[in-house]
């Protein structure tokens, strides 16, 4: 058997919702297949400075479950902070990825970010 | 007769050269000047008695204490009465804890290996000398192996272990490996699987509980093992399940000798009554359980008479234990227990006793298996830097090589063990799989490790297998080992750094879950009576003399260094400890001055909250959300799904015992057997072997015998019992030591790292410590 | 009437006996008269004990040429009471073996050179430790805070043993009841603590050592703390009631 590295297949549909967004939205089909320790340094480096409570609200992996990461993700360009992260490549995007899926509230390892 | 004493004497007479020898060098004196004028007698201090709250580390519990000091002398500890878990309750390893510092084998200033490894030639450094060794090396082992996971990093729990890891986070290693897959982790993982979390039971207010496997007389879990006593005569029923008459089953309503590895089917037996009687909880399975229609078709087939043939328990005694189980809920507890390192298929056993609990209702409610509740404390939202040369763990990147640590049925597809056979599923990043990272570290596989600090861990005597131990020590370039005494691991190792004891240090505050939530810190009790450090000032010491070698922050950001010196260095390990507490606590108001007087803090008065988990719109940790009968996550790994029974895989041959091993109350695993008050209760041990079987062999009470299995032999004095089932024998752990100096253990009874066969489960990465067949013969 | 170094003696195990012996007692104070002193075995004791002191410490390089460039001075004490001249192996032997002795074995301590562990249950500090300390600073010392050892180590012992003779021979000014509290203190730290000592400990470093020097060092000590008596009488000068002989 497999320990299994899961692949999640996202189906694209690329909202266009402003010509800026539309190069990132083109490849934004996250999977959990990166950097799970990069991820975790990122998020703390780049989130976490406001999602520590005192901007925006407490995140950690564990505060969501692993589908609500995966719509968080496909559909970032609605966020407020989504300036942030058109500054990260879709590389560092993915790590990041990685990082709060793999700890999310239903994972196998559900993760508070210390 | 005058004569000789004349002649020996001349050294006095005037001529003798003694005298000349007074040109001493300078600055050789140990004693010094006191302060004051010699003779002055209304300087001497007066006589004190002091009473300082602590808490225990004997063991695991961290049972509160208090301790009398008597003109600086530690003289007695006394159990704190107030303190709501260890119930005003302190054991003998407890007391015999103010032996602890008082010990003149303990370690008392750095050792620098100067012989080969093992050959006991040692010499004292200054701890300066020790932290520019370790840096240094730590710096070698970089360069060379260009990936920082190449040093591993071995901790058990205690306060002090998250300073070890700014040790480890400060240099990048991600192979740690703790004590959680020798102990508990297949427990953890089973309970999970179920109910999203490993909770406590509530053995205080339950009417009806049922312990599988859980010898809580001996091996004490406070506030539980008090707890069981206290409650019992007030009209709890205990059942007790063990091959095994345990002091435990002697406080039982009723003792049933199962046989070994075949609890999975007396617990499904039970599911399949209550269900097929219709005895479960409709509306609580209706409203927080998925999967409940495929676990009742599971279980159809296993029925009371179908487990008789299985457990060798009578099909009427598990129907009525079952019924009587469902009577009493919620207020029923299967007991989750600690130590669960049994079998193969350990993680489907403790999945199935969560399922019984959970269709029964027993969940989160007075008197049942309750999630764990935790006092909140602020973190130190420490950020290490990221270091490009460092590989994931050794064994999670290794793959294929489990195949050589597990039964050789599970690497059978056919026979359908629903174990993985090529790594383990669910590994846990932190603890990591103590056979798995070694049997990599063994076969290079797939980098080399090495590099090897050890935290309070004794791995020549606590993991299985000695023999491949110490091959793993020996593949090491460097060893470093933090402990408090000379331990069998720390004589292998190149540097040896003495850890204070728990009764002379300054320990952060710690939040410990469970139905009464705590916290607990540690203030000295006594001074230390060496050159010892703890955790937080090494780690210290280390991480400066690190800063000093360029090459080890070569592959990082230069902004994180910075970063890293300022928030990690400056602001936490330069400060005192004590100011680190206080931040852990700055969101409980008097918390402080509490723990120093009390030793422990409650919210709420420590009163237990019930039912959090039951409130609408609670999620489960799982992927339906639900309490999950059925695991969805299981059945996506490849697993089973559902607690489908597991048939042993590995099965005696004729005139084989299965090897049971287990703790007695007054020790500690392998560390207290050379503490000498508790050597006065216990000298050695002795193996179980039952009386029909000890007459066949020829073997009397008290008579050594040899004990082999495939992986080594030891010899031990019999003790010939009918407390044992036949088909297995018993010992308990820490004995027949390595080292001549554990003067007290050493070669007293048997080893059982000598002995247990390192036979992986291989979905949570635990051990498996009895899987192991022996014979027995007169010695 | 003087009183005999018997007496004297036994005063130093009497259960009534305080803590502040120059202070208390009246007659004792008179007990004794500094003159008697034999200054040139006071200064020579002091300098053997000195020695000794070096030796059962943790051989540094500075310790180690400490002992190394004295051993000649001492070549007739270790002769007549260790039986031999001690051969010092390399220091690189030397601190291993010192360490295996008498710090960390495996898992143990062959022979810890701690005066509590020759009492009572054998651990460190025990039920006389506090009344050591409390000796020491009486006498004016206490341990220098560089110093990670505890005051009742064989080698902070016999130092103090050798400050002490050196208070003795020094402090010509100091009142008799001052220099009985010395006494007191010489022979309290000697007999209480060091000559319990000596027998185990020379057996347990006999057993386990790897080179002779620790064995005739050792012998050399459990041999001179057996002479105690007669050596103690000549030199404070007491009236003996047993080794009236050995005075001359």
């Amino acid at each position: 058997m497999n320990k299994g590295k899961k692949i999640l297949t996202i189906t694209i549909i690329a909202f266009i919702i402003g010509s800026f967004f539309s190069v990132v939205m083109a490849a934004d089909n996250f999977t959990n297949d990166g950097n799970d320790r990069k991820g975790k340094y990122l998020f703390r480096k780049n989130c976490r400075t406001c999602h520590d409570g005192s901007s925006a609200a407490t995140m950690s992996p564990n505060t969501k479950t692993q589908a609500q990461w995966e719509r968080t993700f496909k559909k970032y360009e609605r966020l407020e902070c989504v300036e942030e992260w058109n500054k990260r490549s879709q590389g560092e995007l993915k790590d990041v990825y990685t990082y709060l899926y793999n700890h999310g509230y239903d994972s196998p390892q559900p993760a508070t970010c210390k | 007769m005058k004569k000789k004493l004349m002649s020996r004497r001349k050294f006095l007479g005037l001529s003798s050269s003694a005298i000349a020898g007074a040109l001493f060098g300078p600055n050789l004196n140990m004693l010094t000047a006191a302060p004051t004028d010699p003779f002055d007698y209304s300087i001497l201090p007066k006589g004190t008695r002091e009473y300082i709250a602590s808490n225990c580390a004997m063991c695991v519990n961290k049972c509160g204490i208090i301790g009398e000091v008597v003109n600086g002398k530690l003289h007695k500890i006394n159990p704190n009465p107030r303190h709501v878990k260890s119930r005003g309750m302190l054991c003998a390893k407890g007391n015999a804890g103010v032996s602890l510092p008082y010990s003149p084998d303990r370690l008392k200033t750095p050792l620098l290996r100067t012989g080969k490894r093992g050959e006991g030639k040692w010499k004292e450094i200054s701890w300066d000398e020790a932290f520019k060794y370790v840096a240094k090396n730590l710096a070698d082992l970089k360069q060379k192996y260009e990936n920082r996971s190449s040093v591993a990093f071995a901790s058990t729990e205690g306060f002090q272990e998250e300073f070890y890891y700014y040790l480890v986070n400060s240099f990048g290693s991600l192979n740690t490996v703790r004590h959680t897959t020798l102990c508990l982790s297949t427990n953890i993982q089973g309970w999970s699987s179920v109910f999203g979390s490993f909770p406590d039971a509530d053995l205080a207010n339950a009417e009806y509980v049922l312990m599988l496997g859980s010898d809580r007389a001996q091996a004490l879990i406070t506030p539980d093992s008090v707890d069981f006593q206290r409650y019992k005569p007030k009209g709890q029923k205990l059942i007790v399940l063990d091959p095994r008459f345990t002091e435990t089953g002697a406080k039982a309503d009723r003792w049933y000798p199962i046989k070994p590895r075949t609890d999975q089917g007396f617990v499904l037996a039970m599911i399949n009554v209550i269900i097929s009687e219709n005895l479960y909880d409709h509306k609580f399975v209706e409203t927080y359980t998925h999967g409940f229609e495929e676990l009742k078709e599971l279980v159809a087939e296993y029925t009371p008479e179908w487990a008789e043939k299985k457990c060798e328990i009578a099909a009427d005694e598990i129907r009525k234990t079952a019924r009587e189980f469902a009577d009493h809920a919620p207020r029923s507890v299967i007991y989750p227990g600690r130590r669960s390192s049994f079998y193969s298929h350990e993680v489907y056993v403790r999945q199935t006793f969560a399922i019984l609990a959970a269709i029964c209702g027993c969940w989160d409610t007075k008197g049942a298996v309750v999630p764990k509740s935790s006092i909140k404390l602020a973190s130190h939202d420490v950020m290490f830097p990221f270091f490009n040369l460092t590989r994931d763990r050794v064994d999670r990147e290794a793959v294929n090589l489990v195949k050589d640590v597990v039964p050789s049925a599970v690497q059978c597809p056919m026979i359908g063990t629903g174990l993985p056979d090529d790594s383990c599923a669910f590994l846990s990043e932190k603890d990591g799989s103590w056979i798995t990272f070694r049997e990599a570290v063994l076969q290079d596989d797939p980098y080399p490790v090495r590099g090897f600090f050890c935290f309070k861990q004794n791995p020549v005597q606590s993991v299985p297998n000695v023999k491949k131990t110490m091959k793993m020590l020996e593949k090491m370039e460097f060893i470093c080992v933090i402990e408090q005494q000379m331990s069998d691991t720390a004589w292998y190792a190149d540097i040896v750094l003495p850890h204070s004891t728990y009764l002379e240090s300054w320990d952060p505050a710690h939040s410990i879950g469970g139905i009464w939530p705590i916290v607990e810190m540690r203030q000295p009790v006594i001074k230390p009576l060496f050159d010892t450090k703890t955790m937080f000032e090494i780690s210290g010491g280390i991480i400066h003399e690190m800063l000093k070698i360029p090459s080890l922050w070569d592959d990082i950001d230069p902004v994180d260094l910075v970063d890293f010196k300022k928030n990690v260095v400056e602001d936490i390990l330069d400060k005192p400890i004590q100011d680190y507490i206080k931040h852990q606590l700055v969101n409980h108001p008097g918390a402080y001055k509490q723990l120093l007087k009390e030793g422990f803090y409650t919210v709420d008065g420590g009163r237990p909250t019930y039912g959090k988990t039951l409130k609408p719109g609670f999620r489960f940790k799982s992927k339906t959300g639900k309490i999950e009968l059925f695991n969805e996550r299981y059945k996506e790994f490849g697993l089973f799904p559902l607690p489908k029974y597991c048939e042993p895989e590995i099965l005696p041959d004729p005139g084989q015992y299965r090897f049971l091993v287990g703790r007695t109350a007054w020790n500690t695993h392998t560390s207290t057997q050379n503490n000498p008050y508790l050597w006065e209760i216990q000298k050695e041990n002795a193996v179980w072997l039952n009386t029909g079987e000890a007459k066949k062999k020829g073997i009397v009470d008290g008579e050594y015998v040899r004990i082999k299995s495939k992986i080594g032999e030891q010899r031990i004095k019999a003790y010939v019992t009918e407390k044992i089932r036949p088909d297995c024998v018993f010992y308990v752990n820490g004995w027949g030591r390595k080292s001549p100096g554990m003067s007290r253990a050493y070669k007293s009874g048997a080893s059982e790292a000598e002995i247990i066969d390192d036979v992986l489960d291989t979905i949570s990465g635990g051990v498996c410590m009895h899987e192991t067949f022996v014979t027995i013969k007169k010695a | 009437m003087e009183m005999s170094f018997e007496s004297l003696k036994e005063t130093i195990f009497a259960q009534s006996r305080t803590l502040r012996p120059g202070m208390q007692d009246k007659h004792e104070t008179s007990a004794w008269d500094k003159n008697r002193l034999d200054v040139e075995s006071a200064l020579a004791l002091k300098n053997i004990f000195f020695y000794l002191s070096l030796i059962f410490r943790y051989p540094t390089e500075q310790i180690y040429s400490e002992i190394a460039g004295h051993l000649e001075a001492f070549t007739d004490f270790f002769t007549d009471y260790g039986g031999a001249v001690p051969e010092l192996p390399p220091i690189d032997d030397l601190q291993p073996e010192y360490i295996s002795l008498f710090v960390n074995n495996q898992g143990f301590v062959p022979a810890a050179p701690y005066a509590s562990c020759y009492q009572g249950d054998g651990l460190l500090m025990s039920d006389n430790f506090y009344r050591l300390r409390q000796i020491i600073m009486e006498s004016g010392f206490m341990l220098d805070a560089s110093v990670h050892e505890l005051e009742d180590h064989l080698a902070v012992l016999l130092e103090f043993c050798s400050s002490l003779l050196n208070t003795l021979v020094e402090k010509n000014n100091s009142s008799d009841k001052n220099l009985m509290a010395c006494i007191y203190a010489l022979l309290e730290i000697s007999y209480r603590y060091i000559e319990p000592l000596v027998d185990d400990f020379t057996d347990k470093i006999n057993s386990y050592a790897s080179y002779d020097f620790y064995k005739v060092t050792g012998k050399a000590l459990k041999s001179l703390f057996h002479d105690a008596d007669p050596i103690y009488v000549q030199l404070l000068g007491f009236r003996s009631n047993s080794t009236n002989e050995l005075q001359g």
